[in-house]
């Protein structure tokens, strides 16, 4: 694990009052992220759902008030947690998350803060037990126009034509997909999505939008990105986060001892 | 390390390892009855889920036994939480007193749980407290050493009960001789062992004092379940302390142990050993904290 340039650092239970705290720290962008969960708590009779618990997000940015941009952050991770936690087995609880923003290059960018924030996020629920229906994995893709001159992305760079290639030898007009890509690339990128799928490949979330400032944002349809580009883009996500996304989860949990 | 055999489950894995147990044995054409399986914490039957109709919601081990009649199959897996669960034996605090039961507390971060008098058994005769004069007049802050009855998600509180006099309020046995409720026996889960220095053993070295103060110590789940494991898990660091210090104690599942000795600074001693071991996560240690468990010992306790 720890060789793979794609792992990312986890450091589980930082917290010691916390019922499930992870560290999370993105390989390439060096976003660091920590969370903490607990539940099932006392909830406020206002938000009290007779039969189901209650999920709250908090996102807490690393410079700043929070603002729309964590409120944002909040409901995406919101709703991509409801379909993970088994909301049934604790009504009327309430299950927090908070997450902090840490350290990240960009504290505005919103898809550089997603990924880290989704996976720091489940891997806090495994440790703190809460009832899941399975559990997901976030990847970041973006797609670049020739990946010439991105220095630090072996392995990183993967043609959407020829799958899995190192994506060394691509033409200069060449599209490639990079993956976990840091602020830098992601400034030259035509699209960037952020995907999360089950375990089991059911897809979570996506989260795409059109890099305007990169180099494309032009293609045939007027749009950063055509539908069989995307789907070819979203059956590699599924790949990364079904096997090597769910890998990194178990190598993570392996380490601690179970009673 | 030890643990590497086990594999660790996430949840909504599919477990091939249940299937012998649901279908039929094919070498056993003699056995129709239909066969059960309990699902302990952590499993949960969801028909809905495509790969497994038994569904794991928590991360942890497989926990199975098969050689009982009836086959059981868990989870194994430490949240920092205590979820209660049937017949767990818990060590509370009461709160107060209400006409028909007792309010006690088991966890701080929970609603408090309650022991209906029905519930709260007082001799071996099986009279319980319903009566006003059979009712044991706990002070508030009594600790009452309880099981768990009753958990439902949809009810309001956690049920507790007192099943017969091992349970009940937890006293010193300097004060056995002044409660009007008489005597209360201790579950003894750790008295001096036989390899303590001195050799007078149990309560008659314990008694007679007025000066000691037990103590109440709130442990991790890990500790309390090492604790608890008095035999395997938890004998490297009993066996060290006993060895040095004499000394009672009663756990709780809820993460509350109750600490004796014959002197105060005894009682001091081992609630420091257990404390910084636990507080130094030694239970997660390779060897099961045997090494460095002795050197806490050592360092409490004197060489």
């Amino acid at each position: 694990m720890a060789s793979s340039p794609l792992a990312p650092e986890i450091s589980l239970n930082p917290l010691p009052q916390a019922d499930g705290s992870c560290q999370y720290t993105c390989p390439t962008s060096r976003t660091t992220i920590l969370t903490s969960v607990n539940g099932p708590l006392e909830v406020r009779p206002k938000d009290e759902l007779p039969s189901h618990a209650t999920i709250e997000v908090i996102v807490k940015p690393g410079i700043g008030v929070a603002g729309v941009r964590e409120t944002r952050l909040s409901s995406l991770i919101h709703s991509t947690l409801q379909s993970l936690i088994l909301t049934n087995h604790h009504p009327r609880t309430l299950i927090q998350i908070v997450a902090q923003i840490v350290q990240a290059e960009d504290h505005t960018s919103l898809p550089l803060l997603l990924t880290p924030l989704l996976n720091c996020t489940i891997l806090s629920l495994l440790i703190a037990g809460i009832p899941m229906r399975t559990v997901g994995w976030s990847v970041h893709l973006a797609v670049v126009q020739g990946a010439k001159g991105i220095k630090g992305v072996e392995g990183q760079v993967f043609k959407l034509e020829g799958g899995g290639d190192d994506g060394m030898e691509t033409e200069e007009s060449e599209e490639v997909v990079v993956r976990n890509p840091n602020s830098e690339i992601l400034s030259r990128a035509k699209s960037s999505h952020t995907l999360t799928f089950s375990k089991e490949g059911d897809i979570l979330l996506i989260e795409s939008l059109e890099c305007s400032q990169g180099s494309g944002g032009e293609s045939a349809d007027g749009q950063g990105w055509d539908i069989s580009d995307f789907l070819k883009l979203a059956e590699e996500g599924k790949r990364i986060c079904c096997e090597e996304g769910v890998e990194i989860i178990r190598e993570a949990l392996a380490d601690r001892k179970v009673f | 390390m030890s643990l590497d055999a086990l594999e660790i489950i996430l949840p909504g894995d599919a477990l091939p390892q249940l299937s012998p147990l649901l279908t039929q044995q094919p070498d056993q054409p003699q056995d129709t009855k239909p066969r059960s399986l309990r699902l302990g914490p952590g499993l949960t039957l969801s028909p809905s889920t495509p790969s497994t109709p038994i569904l794991p919601y928590r991360y942890g081990t497989l926990n199975l036994t098969t050689h009982t009649k009836r086959p059981t199959a868990s989870i194994l897996s430490t949240p920092r939480h205590y979820h209660p669960s049937p017949n767990d034996p818990v060590l509370v605090t009461l709160l107060r007193t209400t006409a028909e039961q007792f309010m006690v507390q088991l966890t701080p971060y929970t609603p408090p749980a309650i022991i209906p008098f029905e519930n709260y058994i007082i001799n071996n005769a099986g009279t319980t407290a319903s009566a006003r004069k059979s009712r044991p007049n706990l002070p508030i802050g009594a600790t009452i050493y309880a099981r768990v009855s009753v958990v439902h998600k949809h009810l309001e509180a956690v049920e507790l009960s007192v099943p017969g006099p091992d349970y009940g309020e937890v006293i010193s046995q300097k004060n056995t001789s002044s409660t009007p409720s008489g005597q209360k026996t201790k579950k003894e889960s750790q008295s001096s062992s036989s390899a303590a220095a001195g050799g007078t053993t149990g309560a008659a070295s314990l008694a007679n004092r007025s000066e000691v103060t037990p103590y109440i110590l709130t442990t991790s789940q890990p500790m309390t379940k090492l604790l608890l494991a008095e035999d395997t898990l938890g004998k490297p660091l009993l066996s060290a302390v006993a060895s040095k210090v004499p000394f009672e104690m009663i756990v709780g599942k809820n993460g509350r142990v109750w600490i004796d000795a014959a002197t105060q600074k005894e009682v001091v001693k081992v609630v420091r050993c257990f404390k910084e071991f636990d507080e130094a996560e030694a239970w997660n240690d390779d060897d099961g904290g045997l090494v460095r468990g002795r050197e806490i010992v050592g360092r409490v306790c004197g060489r």
